[in-house]
C-alpha cells in the first residue's frame, strides 16, 4: 500500500501552507482569555475556558478540514500533478485515502496541541488536577471524530467539484448537521406521510453532528459516557467509510482528459 | 527596479506606517471631541433564547458564557452608575432576557439561575424570577439549591405557603441539607419574622458560590441588624419620654446603655448603623431612622 508516502506528503504540504500557525493565534487567545475571564465571569472561569478551548478546537479544526480538504484533490488536478502521480504504481483509491489520512494527521496534531493548551490553562486556573480536566479528554476525542467526518465530506466534494462549490456544500452540511434535531422534529410534527418520510430519511442520511458535541455538559465537569463514545466512534467510522467510498468511486471513474 | 530605489521605497513605506499609526491617536481624540459620547445603550440583538440556540451551531456553551458575562457586566455597570440606589428607578430590564438566553443555551448553568433569582426578584420582577428558577428546576431536578432560591423568592413576595412548598420539595432532593425542612416549617409558623429572615439569608449566604449573591445577602443582613437597632433605640426614646415627659434631643443620655449593648458611637455620641453612618433622631416624635446618606438598604 502506498498510503504512507501520500499521507506524509499531504501532512508536509499542510505544514508548508502554514496551517499550524493557527495554533499561535489559539495560544494567544487562550492566554488572554485565562487572564481576563476571571475578572468578567464571576467565578465561572474554568467553565468558560473549557467552552472556549473546545469550541476553538471545533471551529479552527472545521475551518482547516474544509479549506484544506476542498483543495486536496482539486489542487493536484489543477496543477496537473495528478498525471505524474498516477503514472507511478499508485492506485486511485490509495491516492484518495493517502490524502485523507494526511489531513487527518494534521488535524490530530492541531487538536492535540489545543487540548494540551486547554489542560494547561485549567491546571493554572484550578491550581491542580480535578475532574474537569479528565472530562475534557473524551469531549476532545469526539470533536476530533467530527473533524474526521468533516474532512471526509470536504474530500468527497473535492473529488468532483470546484473549491468554491465544495466549500459552500461543506459549510451547508456543517450547518445542517447541527440542525438535524429539527429535521426529526419536523418529521414528527408533519401530518403528511411523504413529508414525514423525507424528513426522517434526511435525518438519518445527513450527518448528525450533535452525536459528537458534548462541549456544554463537559464544561460542567460531566464525563461523556463510555457507551456514547463507542457509539459516536462507530458512527464516525461508518460515515467516513461511506464518504470515502463515494469519493473513491467518483475518482475511479473520473476522466482527466 | 534598482536596489537603491527599492530600499528608498521600503523606507518611505515604513515611514508612512509609523506616521500613520502615530497620528491615529490624536485624530481619534479629535473626532470624539467633536461627536461627543455616542456609546450605544446596551442592546439585546436577539431577544429569544431559542433563536440564539438555533444560530449557535454547536457552540451553545460558548455563546451562553458570552451572555452570562454580558449579564454580569450589564448589572455591574448599572449598579456602579447608581442603579441600586433607592430612588434610581432602575429596573435592569435586560437582565432577565440575557439570563434567559444563557440558560436556554446551557440549561445546567446553575449560577445564572441563582443570580437571576436574587437580582431579578429584587430589582425587576419576582414573577419573572420565579419563571426562570422553575425552568432551572425542570432541567435540573436534582439541584436542591434551586428550590432554596424558589422558596426564598416566594418568601420575599410574602407567599409563605408557596415558600414552604418550595423548601419542602427541595428537602426531598437527594443530598439536600436538613435545614431545608427546618426552614419550610419556619415559613408557615413565622414567615414574616426577622428571625426567619435571618435564617433564610444565612443559609443562602453559606450555600451560594456567587460572590455577588453573597454581597447582596450581607447587605440584607445588615438591613435586618439596622432594623433591630432602630427598634431598640426607639424603645429607649419612648422610655425616656415616659420618665421625663419629652423626647430626647440627642442620644447622649443613652451613652452608657448603648456602649453596654455594643453599639459603635461617633464623636457626638450618636450610635452608628452597620455601615458606619449615625442614626437620625427625630426629637419631635422620638423616631429613629437611617441617615440620608446611609448605604444600608432601604428595601
Amino acid at each position: 500500500m502506498n498510503l504512507a508516502p501520500i499521507a506524509s506528503n499531504t501532512f508536509r504540504e499542510s505544514v508548508r501552507d502554514k496551517v499550524l500557525y493557527n495554533l499561535v493565534l489559539f495560544a494567544l487567545l487562550l492566554v488572554g482569555a485565562s487572564i481576563l475571564i476571571g475578572q468578567l465571569s464571576a467565578s465561572q472561569d474554568a467553565k468558560i475556558i473549557v467552552d472556549f478551548g473546545l469550541s476553538s478546537m471545533l471551529l479552527f479544526g472545521t475551518l482547516i478540514s474544509i479549506f484544506i480538504g476542498i483543495g486536496l484533490v482539486y489542487k493536484e488536478l489543477d496543477k496537473r500533478t495528478v498525471y505524474s502521480l498516477l503514472a507511478k504504481p499508485i492506485n486511485r483509491y490509495e491516492f484518495i485515502l493517502g490524502k485523507y489520512f494526511g489531513l487527518i494527521l494534521t488535524l490530530l496534531i492541531n487538536s492535540a496541541v489545543m487540548l494540551a493548551g486547554v489542560l494547561v490553562a485549567l491546571l493554572y486556573l484550578q491550581r491542580g488536577f480535578n475532574q474537569l480536566q479528565f472530562a475534557v479528554l473524551p469531549a476532545a476525542y469526539l470533536i476530533f471524530l467530527e473533524l474526521m467526518v468533516m474532512t471526509a465530506i470536504a474530500l468527497l466534494f473535492s473529488s468532483f467539484s470546484s473549491p468554491v462549490l465544495s466549500a459552500t456544500m461543506a459549510f451547508l452540511l456543517f450547518i445542517i448537521g447541527h440542525f438535524s434535531g429539527d429535521l426529526r422534529g419536523l418529521g414528527q410534527a408533519s401530518e403528511s406521510f411523504i413529508a414525514k418520510a423525507i424528513c426522517y430519511a434526511l435525518y438519518y442520511i445527513l450527518p448528525n453532528f450533535s452525536n459528537f458535541n458534548f462541549i456544554t455538559t463537559t464544561a460542567h465537569g460531566q464525563v461523556v459516557k463510555f457507551d456514547v463514545v463507542i457509539g459516536a466512534t462507530i458512527y464516525a467510522l461508518i460515515y467516513c467509510s461511506i464518504l470515502l467510498a463515494a469519493a473513491i468511486a467518483i475518482f475511479q471513474r473520473r476522466d482527466f482528459k | 527596479m534598482s536596489l537603491n530605489l527599492m530600499k528608498r521605497l521600503e523606507i518611505i513605506c515604513a515611514a508612512v506606517i509609523v506616521v500613520g499609526l502615530a497620528s491615529i491617536y490624536p485624530l481619534q481624540a479629535f473626532i470624539e471631541h467633536h461627536t461627543g459620547d455616542r456609546r450605544v445603550e446596551e442592546a439585546l440583538y436577539l431577544p429569544s433564547g431559542k433563536a440564539v440556540a438555533k444560530l449557535s451551531l454547536g457552540f451553545g456553551g460558548l455563546v451562553s458564557d458570552i451572555y452570562w458575562m454580558r449579564a454580569i457586566q450589564y448589572f455591574g455597570g448599572k449598579s456602579r452608575a447608581g442603579g441600586l440606589d433607592q430612588n434610581s428607578g432602575e429596573r435592569f430590564e435586560l437582565l432577565y432576557p440575557m439570563l434567559e438566553i444563557a440558560t436556554a443555551l446551557d440549561p445546567q448553568y446553575i449560577v445564572a439561575y441563582e443570580f437571576g433569582a436574587m437580582f431579578i426578584a429584587d430589582y425587576n420582577s419576582p414573577e419573572k424570577a420565579i419563571e426562570l428558577i422553575k425552568r432551572g428546576i425542570a432541567h435540573n431536578p436534582n439541584q436542591w439549591r434551586l428550590y432554596q432560591h424558589l422558596g426564598f423568592t416566594y418568601w420575599k413576595m410574602k407567599d409563605y405557603r408557596a415558600a414552604h412548598d418550595a423548601y419542602m420539595a427541595g428537602s426531598r432532593v437527594p443530598g439536600a441539607p436538613p435545614f431545608m425542612k427546618t426552614v419550610a416549617g419556619q415559613m408557615l409558623a413565622e414567615g414574616g419574622s426577622r428571625q426567619t429572615a435571618r435564617m433564610v439569608f444565612r443559609q443562602i449566604y453559606e450555600e451560594s458560590e456567587d460572590e455577588r449573591v453573597r454581597e447582596a445577602i450581607v447587605a440584607k443582613l445588615k438591613r435586618l441588624d439596622a432594623l433591630d437597632q432602630m427598634d431598640f433605640l426607639m424603645k429607649l426614646t419612648q422610655a425616656y419620654r415616659e420618665q421625663t415627659g419629652q423626647y430626647p434631643g440627642s442620644f447622649r443620655p443613652f451613652a452608657r446603655i448603648l456602649a453596654a449593648n455594643k453599639f459603635n458611637l461617633d464623636s457626638s455620641g450618636a450610635p452608628l448603623d452597620p455601615d458606619g453612618f449615625p442614626y437620625k433622631l427625630n426629637s419631635a416624635d422620638g423616631t429613629v431612622s437611617l441617615a440620608d446618606n446611609s448605604t444600608i438598604l432601604r428595601r
